[in-house]
């Protein structure tokens, strides 16, 4: 920000008052435009000062830089002036910036001010900028809080209407059916389903924004997995988006409830992942005390504002599907809570292929093509196309009346023109689509580049290199050099229906993809397998995870083994490869579902086609979230579906977990001492420490101090001779032998010590990022080593969060951290991540006392103890 | 130690201004440098104003030269070329102004920050700490938030101190630049690109053909993903004001991506993205830190801090005397942050650095 020249550190001349007062109601000015008093010396010396002291360059449409007053000097000096000087001000400057923000100032001034509601989303922002500047002068402007509410649900709503600016066409039916689940929904949520093309965010479009402008005041949030950043397995997420989304809809009370939407943003920070244990996954659920408070009240806030309706869309499901079942389930489990919490909501599910697998019951609703009427008049409405009834008969009956194919067929209409003799090719039976891609790659001029465009739709990707090096031979063309590659490059990427240009490099449009690839690989597996050794072959030589993606793309397509997909399996390409998981043959479905649990899931069907390792890390993910779910006994179920040639687990970590769920100890130590014998045996010292410290925990749940205590000496012991994958490992272990030590009531030995110096010396060594990549161990530690270390235990409370309530010495301490916070007189439901945010900021201004830090310690140790009894 | 002059931004302090003066007053023989400054910084001088108006032409052309990083270059050179008209007596000072006053750089205790060590940095515990998780505990990603006047501009100066304590490479876009000129996902792209010296060719991409701000941003990222990778040096990118009114939607997807991607993916590789005011969706291990209100405590340690760091002996009385002449007038519903910043940096100019001498 500017250093500005303050009163009275510099006081304002009469020319620099008359210069603020000519530029403060124009957005930006010129030098030329100002007009200072004084002869030309003083006045150069005027204008000077006058820019360094108020003023900063700003960007404008033109491209050019322009001088503004700073926000800060405009606000003090409108207020200064007044409405009415503003006004004359404004009358008298002979220049005046083309600027929407600049007409609003212009429209305030003049006291044309209109109700924002249904304005375009940019004249709302421009209203929103003047209120900013002006709102102790023209209170007429309307409520900033109201304004910026305004325009972020413009903000949601643009890309909606976007989508049905160019026409909306038929879908009576299907839209009675929408608002009729509006209505009534019978208790279940209405699943829109369709193949990729078909309008499914067309027609949502036009029902979200039918609803919205209608007379009911209906509330909506519409959540589009296809966002990424959105995804299913953070429900306190999903939910704070709702309620922000709600809150834009009724600014006048969002704002008092803003607090709810940043507590459950924090919780699904920290909240969750705090309560899981350290040795095990993270347990989550939304029933906990503590997340169910918050949850309880943003459950109230939508209850509270959406008397007339609540509706919640879910687009780009798919996305969630391809992730692991049980994250469906997390997510409807939100959803079932939203359902009985706010009756009046009703959930709208809209994705490709959505009539499988879904672990819920739907009212389903199929959207096929467009009824004949429609599609006539999409054809005859279309923008900048002029056919006759006859040709768009014609066409119809060629492309069909899915609305995909009728887009592509407008492109091509609008290229060739009506009276094209190629638009009377005979439509061959089931493949209409397929026919009319032909027909586009018919009107490429270049037969050379109608060779690459297809068969080349097998890679990905298209850059000039890919053309040379992997297409250009099974494409047919021989050997092609740089130049001639750059001239294939520029043809293909003039053919936007087929492929998007980012000007470096062609991605086959995935609509023309899906339907084109699976012909492909049947009619032509030859030459498609030459083009996927082709591109390993030209991929495995560069560098990147771009790179990466690809290569491993092509092996996953030729169907390579495992193992050789293990030596170039790289984390970074899960993200890519998962928009083609579809294209992918079996075997390379459950490859991928098995090297990426957490974020892919498969049907069983397909998982019957891995082996055993590709099972067992594709299985993990969801057994345990069965057991997070609170359902060990599916958990176990699923983890005994297959066993080892010896009869033994495959997943005995989550085989024991479950088996503790239901307190069957004995039975746990029997599948680990069997295991880990069997890890021992084959050298895997990893699994043995990761068996060896379930074990621990188990005969530490059973009571058995004493066994458990040497089982954790010998296992630190031997992970600090450096035996072991990593620092976090001795962590777990010195941190299990702490607490077993403290819990053997062996505090005082110098065992406890010199192990508490050791955990403090290794753990302020670790980044903390690694050390938060476990919370429940950072909550275990804190709880052994948390008065030994301030650095970390500021660090730790923020990221895991107290309770209050649950001792009366943290509760006590805490006094003094409320007593610098003055939104609110009782804390007693304040979430745990927000205490610990707050305890975070206390420490870091004022410090820790050791009666605080050993009161955060013990309330530490009550929680882990409470977990391993 | 990095000169302010290194900073593009559109705004202007007392270290311009001191450089304006020093232009103003001995380069008057503007016909003869006028090809010259043409030469090396591409600036066509009919674009800058009041020819005949040698201070408010400094003015322009130092603001220009400034908003394009190109004002340490154009300083250098013409200290080359016209070594006798005084542009010397600037390269000697470090910080301009007052520079040397305030010699403490150290991000986690400094009190005062920016340009001239002008800007008292208040409290802010938790910041410095949240700063030092992304500098060196393996953090990538961190999102400055709070209400209106919180003082999320002012926070980012404890970043540069950093960067410029550290040598760290950085990119800072501060969407105030582009005033009420709407702010995209395209225009954020290109100015990294820019700051941080990488070609970038994106001017044929037909994101706007696309209606979902989201799908702009992704097509965006999926071509500067690999361009911004470093693999040597990690590199900053701060982008201060997303809750600005002209930043449009597809500008907060863009950076929501960009911090999954940055996050989850670890691409670009050995970025550090720090912005302010954005309100998407963060992914888990970004950090997040909410401002809290300045209060009288916070200013009263920064003359508390400031005097012991100077090595000043001053009493509670004094200490007290001094919050409340800065803390009094100072209504933190109506006023920005820099109208308390201004009255606490010219009482500790005037109280500790002046009375000193």
């Amino acid at each position: 920000m500017a250093v500005v020249a303050s009163e009275p550190r510099r006081r304002a001349t009469h020319a620099r008052e008359r210069l603020r007062a000519q530029t403060a109601p124009l957005v930006w000015f010129d030098v030329e435009w100002l007009d200072p008093p004084g002869d030309e010396a003083a006045a150069d010396q005027e204008v000077s000062d006058f820019l360094i002291s108020d003023c900063r360059m700003v960007h404008s449409e033109d491209g050019l830089r322009h001088w503004a007053l700073t926000d800060q000097v405009r606000k003090r000096v409108a207020s200064e002036l007044g409405r009415d000087r503003l006004l004359a001000s404004l009358r008298e400057a002979t220049h005046q910036p083309p600027d929407r923000a600049q007409a609003a100032i212009a429209r305030a001034l003049e006291g044309h001010v209109s109700p924002i509601q249904g304005r375009p989303r940019r004249e709302i922002a421009a209203d929103l900028q003047v209120a900013q500047w002006f709102a102790d002068v023209l209170p007429d402007l309307g409520d900033v809080v109201e304004i910026a509410a305004e325009l972020e649900r413009e903000e949601l709503l643009e890309p909606l209407r976007a989508f049905i600016n160019d026409g909306f066409y038929g879908r009576t039916t299907e839209l009675g059916r929408l608002h009729a689940h509006l209505r009534d929904d019978g208790g279940l949520p209405l699943v829109l389903s369709g193949v990729g093309g078909v309008g499914k965010s067309t027609l949502l479009a036009k029902f979200v924004t039918d609803v919205v402008d209608g007379k009911q005041a209906i509330r909506f949030a519409y959540l589009n997995f296809d966002r990424g950043a959105l995804t299913a397995d953070r429900p306190m997420l999903l939910l704070a988006e709702i309620a922000r989304q709600v809150a834009l809809q009724v600014p006048e009370r969002g704002a008092t409830w803003s607090w709810v939407i940043e507590d459950l943003r924090s919780i699904d920070a920290s909240e969750l992942q705090a309560r899981g244990r350290a040795s095990q996954q993270t347990i989550e659920s939304l029933d906990s005390p503590a997340v169910a408070g918050v949850t309880g009240k943003a459950m109230d806030f939508l209850g509270s504002v959406s008397r007339d309706g609540l509706l919640l869309v879910l687009d780009t499901f798919e996305e969630v599907q391809r992730q692991r079942s049980t994250t469906t389930y997390l997510l409807w489990s939100l959803l079932a809570r939203l359902r009985s919490s706010v009756p009046i909501a009703r959930v709208v599910i809209s994705g490709r292929a959505l009539d499988r697998g879904l672990p819920f019951d739907s009212e389903p609703l199929e959207l096929l093509e467009l009824d004949d009427a429609s599609a006539m008049r999409m054809l005859l409405q279309a923008p900048n196309l002029r056919i006759s009834e006859v040709v768009a008969r014609r066409t119809i009956d060629l492309v069909t009346r899915n609305p995909l194919s009728l887009r592509l067929a407008i492109d091509v209409l609008r290229e060739s023109g009506p009276d094209d003799p190629l638009l009377d090719l005979e439509l061959q039976e089931g493949q209409i689509q397929g026919q009319l891609y032909r027909r586009i790659l018919l009107h490429i001029d270049n037969p050379k580049v109608r060779q690459i465009a297809h068969p080349g739709l097998v890679v990905r990707v298209v850059t000039p290199d890919v053309i040379r090096h992997v297409l250009a031979r099974p494409c047919g063309l021989r050997d092609i050099d740089d130049e001639e590659a750059q001239e294939l490059f520029a043809g293909l990427e003039l053919e936007a229906t087929l492929v998007r240009s980012d000007g470096t490099a062609l991605r086959h449009r995935s609509d023309v993809r899906e339907l084109m690839l699976p012909a492909l690989e049947r009619d032509q597996k030859p030459t498609v397998d030459k083009i996927h050794r082709s591109a390993i072959r030209y991929y495995r030589d560069l560098d990147g995870a771009d790179a990466r993606a690809e290569e491993l793309y092509h092996r996953l397509m030729l169907g390579q083994s495992r193992r050789t997909l293990d030596e170039h399996w790289n984390p970074a390409t899960v993200a890519s490869l998962r928009s083609s998981l579809d294209e992918l043959p079996a075997r390379g479905q459950a490859y991928l579902a098995a090297a990426a649990p957490d974020s892919i899931s498969v049907p069983a069907a397909i998982l019957r086609t891995a082996d055993a390792d590709e099972w067992a890390n594709a299985t993990k993910a969801s057994a345990l979230a069965e057991i997070r779910a609170g359902r060990p006994e599916q958990a176990l179920e699923l983890v005994r579906a297959r066993r080892g040639s010896d009869g033994e687990s495959l997943l005995p970590t989550v085989e024991v977990e479950a088996l503790e769920a239901l307190r069957k100890f004995d039975e746990a130590l029997d599948v680990l001492s069997r295991t880990r014998a069997s890890a021992l045996r084959r050298s895997k010292g990893a699994d043995a420490v990761t068996l060896t410290l379930a074990r621990v925990r188990v005969l530490e749940r059973m009571g058995d101090f004493a066994a458990a205590r040497d089982e954790a000496k010998n296992l630190r012991e031997s992970l600090a001779r450096g035996r072991g994958e990593s620092a976090l490992d001795y962590l777990v272990a010195t941190t299990t032998y702490l607490r077993l030590l403290r819990r053997s009531s062996r505090e005082d030995s110098d065992e406890y010590r010199d192990a508490v110096a050791a955990a403090v010396t290794r753990a302020e060594r670790l980044p903390r990022r690694e050390l938060a990549s476990r919370p429940g161990l950072l909550r275990e530690l804190l709880a052994e080593i948390g008065d030994a270390s301030p650095k970390l235990l500021a660090f730790g409370v923020g990221e895991v969060g107290v309770a209050r309530g649950h001792t009366t010495a943290l509760d006590e301490e805490l006094t003094n951290v409320d007593a610098t916070d003055d939104t609110a007189d009782d804390f007693s439901e304040e979430a745990r991540s927000r205490t610990g945010v707050k305890v975070t900021n206390y420490v870091n201004e004022v410090g820790l006392a050791p009666s605080f830090s050993n009161a955060i310690k013990q309330s530490y140790q009550g929680e882990t103890d409470e977990l391993y009894s | 130690m990095a000169l302010w002059i290194d900073v593009p931004t559109g705004e202007l302090d007392e270290s311009a201004e001191t450089l304006i003066n020093i232009f103003a007053a001995n380069l008057r023989r503007q016909e003869e440098i006028d090809p010259f400054l043409e030469g090396i910084a591409g600036i066509d001088l009919a674009d800058v104003p009041a020819v005949g108006k040698p201070r408010t032409f400094w003015t322009s052309y130092v603001s220009q030269l400034r908003a394009d990083g190109l004002l340490r270059r154009v300083v250098e050179k013409l200290h080359a070329e016209f070594p006798k008209d005084g542009v010397a007596p600037f390269l000697t000072l470090r910080l301009v102004g007052h520079g040397g006053w305030y010699d403490e750089t150290d991000p986690l205790i400094a009190q005062f920050a920016g340009p001239g060590r002008s800007l008292p940095i208040f409290g802010r515990g938790t910041l410095r700490q949240e700063l030092m998780l992304l500098h060196s505990q393996g953090y990538r990603t961190l999102n400055i938030s709070g209400g209106g006047r919180s003082g999320k501009t002012f926070s980012i100066q404890l970043a540069q101190l950093l960067f410029e304590r550290e040598k760290l490479d950085f990119a800072h876009v501060d969407i105030a630049d582009w005033g009420t000129t709407r702010f995209t996902a395209l225009e954020l792209v290109n100015t990294i690109a820019t700051e941080l010296r990488i070609d970038l060719d994106i001017k044929s991409v037909d994101v706007d053909k696309e209606p979902d701000p989201y799908t702009r941003a992704r097509l965006l990222l999926q071509q500067v993903r690999q361009p911004l990778s470093s693999t040597s040096r990690v590199r900053w990118v701060v982008i201060d004001g997303l809750d600005r009114r002209n930043a449009e939607p597809d500008a907060t997807a863009f950076v929501e991506k960009l911090m999954k991607s940055i996050d989850v993916d670890g691409k670009p590789t050995n970025m550090r993205l720090l912005v302010t005011g954005f309100n998407g969706v963060q992914p888990r291990g970004s950090r997040y830190h909410v401002l809290l209100p300045v209060t009288r405590a916070d200013v009263r340690a920064v003359f508390a801090m400031t005097s012991s760091q100077l090595g000043r002996v001053s009493s509670d009385d004094e200490l007290e005397e001094w919050t409340d002449r800065a803390w009094d007038g100072f209504d933190p519903a109506k006023q920005d942050l820099c109208d308390l910043g201004d009255s606490v940096y010219n009482i500790v100019k005037t109280e500790l650095i002046e009375a000193g001498n």
